[in-house]
């Protein structure tokens, strides 16, 4: 974990951290503070309702990012306010008939399922605490979610002195997690949208119906409606929007690695193992996808991966080896490194999982020092055009541009493209905004086929030459 | 044009002892038949089909006796006609050279593991292993010839072509190494060791072969592919008109002939028996592969050879494109989400021959809690983990297997009439119109049902609205063949991957149910 910022001492942090360790102190289910993690569930979350009032967060919601709004901008365009309501569906209904192999949709109760809550409300949730919590679980993904259980910090955090008390503080003695903080905040997003080894979506929850979870930080970020004010990100890190995209990819991987080690875990326990191979693990589109003749992809040549393997990392890995290169940690890019090794062991049919947990704990350490290089050091426009050339170069490299590769690739793009322009590199103009158009347009799923009324949700009609000169034409936009 | 010119000096060079060996046999004596019988060997030498060009494609004068069994053309309409003579050949074009490409081994290497099929593998081990082939002429490039149905012809070549052949008991020539081909479960244990695979004759499709550019195999009812064939055999009914009707038969010939029972419907008949033959063979083959893997995690020269093998899992549960809504999910799965069925696709008709079993005999019915029994430990071993549990897999495989192959025993000596016939054939459709049958499962049926509706012919009420179902069905699930050399896998394989991606279970279920009323007694 990165070392946290000093503070300074403010009479009112003083005061502030001796009435949280008199509350500790009285406190029944009081800890030492070192050890107290926002992630215990010891903690009470309070609420929605707590943070609503009209004077506290619950104000007029427009224009956006006005102070105040913060709640009531959430309840009306946030999408994860119907985390909760989402279990009612139809759909949520076959998916727990399916994942819970019910046999009849009318024995089906996904919203009693501690699976899908604790991401549809929060990871901490307990089923146990369903009635006590009730009224809290119809808030859906609500402010706790993601701030952390507010029960120490309610009413400490409109207090004058909170201002004074540092994130690590604020993190470790109140439970309010700092989402400040890119990396955490990167973190908690990951927790539900990639997976942690308490709540995460499999491919038996995917096959279910579920659908699959696709993380990418720093698009998500700018497409989700925000109720906090991007200018504030941007005063605090100027190079924010490069930094909030090679921390997604880094974090993300990490996440994703520490993810894999638990399933692989799991996959060797003796009673109840968890399921082994992970297929989502994998790229869906390498064995989702109807037979075809001709296929193109009997002639891909993809490095190691021979006929009939699967490829593992398309979604995860090329950004965070490409930011690996521009920061000088060439290992992590080469064949030999952990990640290189766990690369290459993922495409067996049956992978040996105790091999891929201990390969994938050092792949995930081998992160650590990159994840603290970004924390530290600052972008700059050099960097930002180098990242874009490594990725452009990468992703269209010849017939290694299946489509998760080039669309990560284009998400990561459009990323740095948005980074430039902070950086005072001059805005895209107009023949570039058309380029990346029409290369999104290439890449769009779901397709209809010509002559046919499938819905499908898979690149059916990917075309790797079109995007790979697609790719190309994008990288004439920017300099080398 | 080389094979062939190679065939022939080959054929010349080894004429006159074959001729002179034959001869001897024509003007011999019939030894005496030993008391006891054990099944063919595998040390049998495969002499190669120039052998039998020699008297199946023109008459020799010294084995006039022999004639009436003979058509003079079975070498030339296998050699010209019948696809099975391009197994080999094949191997050598555009798609056997990409798929060497890019599986990055030698298609011709008998490691490799292509050559079991298409042409004799087993000759080919033994022609490495001892000396005692050489010179002989064999010749892989005639793919899949002769002694690959009819078994290896060392021990039976001189004596079958005696006129005193035909009274001998199939036993006996089983002991030679002759496979009886008229019996159903032995023609299909032969056509389906390549159709659906075999370990230990090492004729096994892997799915990195599949991956490399290998048509998928599709199921396979046997009767009606053996249809498709072009014909260098004569029915089990025509065999016994010939035996009735020429007085010129050995009673004893004719008694052999009698004992197929030639006045069955054999097509329906066969294609039940093979059904039960199609599961054991399936089953085998996973039980084989399954048990095998802990020991061999990585095969050195099969490409992909390693537990769990994609190819024994049913190809279309992985690779459709993810659609919505998707009927598969909406359908919900018998085994688990995530977790794709093993190939099984014969278990559906294997379970008609069942219920036919107890139609003869109600303590039959037993077998019927026997197979769920079978088939709920294969989904137990699935549903474990996706790919399956590999020890619980092939432990339960191992045990279905040998039940299908007492099942096939069974309906082996069990009569196939009409009334039967028409009876499951209502059955069948009436049970497939309830179920969401999976591609293969669907066409299998489909298939079956064409069987049993050509051998009813005339006798089946509503004939010309059956008929008309059928067609639809045939054009929906592809069920026409194609027949004959000049119909390459090439030309098809687009169009034949582009229904299998677009099946769906309800549209098949919906043509069932429009048919079951005009079947219904």
């Amino acid at each position: 974990m990165r070392p946290l910022k000093p503070h300074k001492m403010r009479p009112a942090y003083i005061f502030g951290t001796t009435f949280a360790l008199c509350v500790l102190a009285v406190s029944p289910r009081s800890l030492p503070a070192q050890t107290l993690r926002p992630t215990q569930p010891a903690l009470r979350y309070v609420g929605t309702g707590s943070c609503a009032a009209l004077a506290c967060h619950g104000g007029r919601r427009e224009p956006l990012g006005l102070k105040g709004s913060e709640y009531s901008f959430w309840s009306t365009y946030d999408p994860h306010r119907k985390a909760y309501g989402v279990l009612f569906d139809d759909r949520s209904k076959i998916i727990e008939r399916n994942y819970r192999r019910l046999g009849s949709v009318e024995k089906a109760a996904p919203e009693n399922d501690a699976t899908c809550l604790s991401c549809h409300v929060h990871p901490n949730f307990s089923p146990k605490s369903v009635e006590f919590e009730q009224h809290l679980v119809a808030d859906g993904v609500g402010c706790e979610s993601c701030h952390g259980p507010a029960e120490r910090w309610l009413s400490a955090h409109s207090e004058r002195w909170w201002k004074g008390v540092s994130d690590r503080d604020k993190f470790e003695l109140f439970g309010m997690t700092p989402t400040k903080d890119l990396t955490y905040r990167a973190e908690q997003c990951a927790v539900c949208h990639i997976g942690t080894p308490e709540a995460e979506v499999n491919h038996d929850l995917i096959a279910a119906g579920h659908p699959r979870l696709l993380y990418e930080f720093s698009n998500q970020q700018a497409k989700q409606p925000r109720h906090w004010r991007i200018e504030d990100d941007k005063s605090r890190t100027p190079d924010y929007e490069v930094r909030s995209w090679a921390l997604g990819q880094t974090v993300g991987t990490r996440t994703s690695l520490r993810l894999l080690e638990s399933r692989a875990q799991r996959a060797q326990e003796i009673h109840e193992p968890g399921p082994w191979p992970e297929f989502a693990e994998y790229d869906c589109y390498s064995c989702h996808h109807d037979l075809k003749q001709p296929s193109r992809r009997q002639d891909l040549s993809r490095g190691d991966v021979k006929p009939g393997e699967l490829a593992w990392g398309d979604w995860t890995l090329n950004g965070t080896r490409r930011i690996a290169t521009e920061k000088s940690f060439t290992s992590i890019d080469s064949a030999d490194s952990a990640l290189g090794r766990l690369q290459r062991l993922m495409a067996n049919p049956s992978p040996n999982a105790s091999d891929v947990t201990r390969l994938s704990r050092l792949a995930s350490a081998e992160l650590v020092p990159l994840i603290e290089r970004i924390e530290q050091e600052r972008f700059s426009l050099r960097q930002v055009d180098g990242l874009l050339s490594g990725l452009l170069r990468s992703s269209e490299s010849a017939d290694a541009a299946e489509w998760t590769q080039a669309a990560r690739g284009y998400l990561g793009v459009v990323a740095l493209a948005r980074a430039r322009s902070d950086l005072g590199g001059p805005a895209l103009d107009g023949l570039a905004v058309d380029r990346l158009t029409s290369l999104r347009s290439s890449l769009n799923i779901p397709t209809i086929r010509p002559g046919d009324s499938r819905l499908v949700d898979s690149p059916a009609d990917y075309d790797p030459s079109r995007v790979t000169t697609e790719l190309r034409s994008i990288r004439e936009i920017f300099p080398r | 044009m080389h094979g062939r010119s190679n065939r022939m000096r080959i054929a010349v060079l080894f004429a006159l002892p074959v001729v002179v060996l034959l001869t001897t046999y024509a003007l011999g004596q019939p030894p005496a038949e030993p008391k006891t019988f054990t099944t063919a060997s595998s040390e049998i030498r495969y002499l190669g089909s120039a052998y039998c060009s020699l008297c199946h494609t023109q008459p020799q004068p010294q084995l006039k006796n022999s004639l009436q069994h003979v058509w003079l053309n079975e070498f030339t309409t296998w050699s010209k006609t019948d696809k099975h003579s391009l197994a080999f050949k094949n191997l050598k074009e555009e798609r056997g050279l990409a798929m060497a490409r890019r599986l990055g081994k030698d298609v011709l290497k008998a490691e490799t593991g292509c050559l079991g099929c298409h042409s004799a593998s087993v000759a080919e081990v033994m022609r490495s292993s001892t000396d005692k082939n050489q010179g002989d002429a064999f010749n892989r490039a005639d793919g899949v010839s002769c002694e690959n149905c009819h078994g290896p012809g060392e021990k039976w070549l001189g004596e079958h072509a005696s006129s005193w052949w035909r009274t001998k008991s199939p036993a006996h020539k089983a002991e030679l190494g002759m496979n009886d081909l008229r019996s159903p479960s032995i023609q299909a244990e032969k056509c389906l060791s390549c159709h659906i695979g075999n370990s230990d004759e090492k004729k096994v499709v892997t799915h990195a072969m599949y991956a490399a550019g290998h048509p998928p195999l599709p199921s396979i009812e046997v009767a009606t592919y053996g249809d498709q064939i072009p014909r260098h055999w004569r029915t089990l009914q025509e065999k016994r008109d010939d035996g009735k009707n020429n007085p010129d038969y050995d009673p004893k010939a004719v008694e052999n002939h009698l004992a197929y029972e030639g006045d069955q419907l054999e097509r329906s008949k066969l294609a039940v028996v093979s059904a039960a033959i199609a599961l054991k063979t399936s089953m085998a083959l996973l039980a084989k592969e399954s048990n095998s893997s802990a020991a061999k995690p990585n095969h050195e020269d099969v490409p992909g050879l390693g537990w769990p093998d994609y190819a024994r899992f049913d190809c279309t549960s992985c690779h459709h494109e993810l659609e919505r809504p998707s009927w598969r999910q909406d359908r919900g799965f018998t085994s688990a989400p995530g977790r794709p069925p093993v190939v099984r696709w014969p278990s559906f008709v294997a379970a008609l021959g069942v219920e036919k079993l107890a139609t003869d005999d109600p303590k039959a019915k037993l077998l019927l809690e026997e197979m769920k029994a079978h088939e709920a430990a294969i989904d137990d071993a699935t549903r474990a983990k996706p790919f399956g549990r590999s020890e619980d897999m092939g432990a339960a495989a191992a045990k279905y297997a040998a039940w299908a192959d007492g099942l096939a025993k069974k309906l082996e000596t069990s009569k196939f009439d009409g009334k039967l016939v028409t009876a499951i054939l209502q059955r069948l459709v009436q049970e497939a119109s309830e179920t969401d049958l999976d591609y293969d499962a669907a066409r299998h049926v489909g298939w079956t049902i064409w069987a049993f509706r050509s051998d009813l012919g005339k006798n089946l009420k509503n004939g010309e609205e059956v008929d008309r179902i059928l067609v639809r069905i045939s054009s929906e699930l592809r069920l026409q063949l194609p027949t004959g050399r000049d119909q390459s896998i090439e030309k098809q394989l687009s169009d034949a991957l582009r229904t299998m991606g677009e099946y769906k279970p309800t549209a098949f279920r919906e043509d069932l149910k429009s048919l079951a009323p005009l079947l219904a007694p």
